[in-house]
């Protein structure tokens, strides 16, 4: 009797079918559902006020509707145009240059053969991808001031004799430090991707390609970027997909009055637009459309990838 | 690998060498010249004369801040929000990842769909704010900072692969031995994927640390405020008064420069970060890895 017992728990628990075993699991998912269901799906309906005129009184429910009103106040707005001008300028800038510089610094410090020197160059690169864009804002900021203390005015002035330069006043400048900074806090812990990748070809490649006579360029042509090329592909895909976003608090905490004519992006003007000046209903037709292009550019680049190099993210 | 230095290998050698030196000096020299700026007297910084070490050596600034109620209570502000948020976030994603990989769970495709619908469409941050402050009536209170960025779709994904590739035997003796899935979880998933819990608790808790933008939203009350918000503050004041550090205004201003304080303040916030990158390294090549590859 005993032993039947045990035999038919065990055979339950080991088909683990049970109801109660289909509740612990909805148990389990219920924080992640619930969280989801209020902080990523509310605001997914929350859209609609981009076709409404949005008051306090009327609420997302009560506001009248207005069919695309919003949409076509932006469009025909010079100021959003610019700010759209902006944001894929400085997204172009960040790809040509922030995306293949860590590409380019994996394969440099592989080339480096003292380990030492390369553990050391490795353990300074990642680090400031730990600190955040207020700590790294700050830091390039102090770095180009024109006051007593810059340092690159420091040694401007006593290498070459110039007057100190208000580097941040000169809207030109703004592209180039921002892409800049976004370079030297990301470089190096982007480039962990790449190194791993690189750890991972099989050296008999690089031995069989010797004893053909390649040499180092031929190898690096021939072996390691296609060995690179399917994770190129697949992080190319994501960035170019995010070209309509731009990350808020680089842009904003490296931004002044004196550069916001090229520094204004999508992220800051919805800020400023929308909470700043509560213009909730166009902001939200903003990042509408930002969404559904963002949504156009992943689906497109990811065919597009496919059908180059045969791979994808889905 | 055979190295051969024929002259064009030596001079490559040479430029890979100096601009790697280079790349390191560019991260390392402003973090040295906060570092002097933070220690040197109200003087020897106004004359322009500090560069890489501190002039008229006194540690005033350190003493200030930690002794200014306004700026010591954003330290335990962002401890204490550090702590729940990455506790929770993954905790909710182990949870979430491993109910996802039951392969008897029928509804497993499309609580995955739904969970990763909000990786790729957003309502964006206007919505998002009407929520939190109008409706839930979040604004002033922590919960704004925490339930919106406790669930990660990405962990979750994360954990859910490193789950499912798990050897199925120890799994299956301990469902044998009548475990349920909630012990399964706790005393044989998370040890073997131990590594990477870590990576992710890691990379989590910077992140929060970190956290400036939610301050920026819905914190207006300065003694709730976080220590990134309050660092911004410091920085980008000219002169800091009382509004910004309390103590300092009321007894001294004249002897202190800006600079000294907005050195020491900035580098109070990332010493933790130094203290603990060592230990972080070791973890978070495995991190990327797992995120990236099977993510």
């Amino acid at each position: 009797m005993t032993k039947t017992n045990t035999i038919q728990k065990s055979n339950k628990i080991g088909k683990r079918s049970g109801r109660s075993r289909l509740i612990l699991l909805c148990l389990m998912l219920a924080p992640a559902v619930l969280l989801l269901f209020v902080f990523n799906y509310i605001p997914m309906y929350g859209i609609i006020i981009a076709f409404k005129d949005y008051n306090l009184f009327g609420g997302v429910f009560g506001s009248p509707w207005v069919g695309l009103k919003n949409f076509e106040y932006f469009f025909t707005d010079p100021t959003f145009w610019r700010v759209m001008r902006n944001t894929i300028t400085i997204n172009f800038y960040d790809i040509i240059f922030g995306f293949f510089s860590p590409i380019i610094f994996a394969l440099l410090l592989n080339e480096i053969s003292k380990l030492k020197f390369k553990k050391a160059i490795q353990t300074v690169s990642y680090m400031p991808n730990f600190f955040s864009w207020v700590v790294v804002s700050g830091l390039v900021l102090s770095f180009l001031s024109p006051e007593q203390n810059g340092l690159l005015n420091i040694f401007l002035t006593r290498v070459f004799g110039i007057e100190p330069i208000y580097f941040m006043a000169e809207k030109n400048n703004f592209i180039r430090v921002a892409v800049i900074a976004d370079i030297w806090k990301g470089v190096g812990f982007s480039s962990i991707l790449y190194i791993a990748t690189l750890a991972g070809i099989d050296p008999a490649l690089y031995e069989a390609s010797a004893v053909d006579g390649a040499n180092r360029l031929q190898m690096t042509w021939h072996i390691t970027l296609p060995s690179l090329l399917p994770i190129i592909s697949i992080m190319l895909i994501f960035r170019v997909a995010n070209i309509f976003g731009i990350g808020f608090e680089r842009i904003y905490l490296l931004q002044n009055n004196l550069t916001r004519e090229v520094s204004e992006v999508i992220s800051t003007y919805t800020y400023s637009m929308g909470i700043e000046k509560a213009m909730f209903s166009k902001t939200t037709a903003i990042g509408l459309a930002q969404s559904l292009l963002g949504l156009i550019m992943v689906y497109s680049s990811n065919r597009l990838a496919k059908k180059i190099s045969g791979y994808g993210i889905y | 690998m055979i190295q051969r230095l024929t002259p064009s290998r030596v001079i490559f050698n040479i430029f890979n060498y100096a601009f790697m030196t280079f790349l390191a000096a560019s991260i390392i020299l402003p973090f040295v010249n906060s570092l002097a700026l933070s220690f040197s007297d109200n003087a020897s910084i106004s004359a322009g004369t500090v560069v890489l070490w501190p002039e008229g050596f006194n540690t005033e600034s350190y003493k200030l801040i930690f002794q200014d109620r306004l700026f010591t209570v954003t330290i335990l502000n962002t401890i204490f929000l550090t702590v729940v948020n990455t506790l929770l976030v993954v905790f909710i994603a182990l949870l979430a990842g491993y109910a996802l990989q039951c392969k008897e769970f029928k509804l497993t495709k499309l609580f995955t769909f739904y969970i990763m619908i909000p990786m790729f469409f957003s309502g964006g941050m206007i919505p998002s704010y009407i929520l939190i402050s109008s409706w839930l009536h979040l604004s002033n209170n922590y919960l704004a900072l925490i339930l919106p960025a406790v669930t990660s779709p990405f962990l979750i994904i994360v954990f859910r692969n490193n789950i499912a590739n798990m050897p199925r035997e120890m799994i299956e003796s301990a469902e044998i031995d009548g475990a349920n899935d909630m012990t399964i979880l706790i005393r044989i998933v998370i040890p073997l994927i131990l590594p990477t819990v870590i990576a992710f608790v890691i990379f989590n808790a910077v992140g929060y640390w970190n956290e400036w933008f939610g301050c920026l939203l819905y914190i207006r009350d300065p003694a709730k405020f976080t220590m990134q918000y309050k660092l911004r503050q410091i920085l980008s004041s000219s002169i800091i008064d009382k509004r910004v550090l309390e103590w300092l205004a009321v007894d001294v201003k004249d002897m202190i420069h800006p600079k000294n304080i907005q050195n020491a303040a900035l580098l109070v916030t990332i010493i933790p970060i130094m203290l603990i990158y060592p230990f972080l390294q070791r973890y978070f090549i495995h991190g990327t890895i797992a995120g990236a590859l099977k993510g």
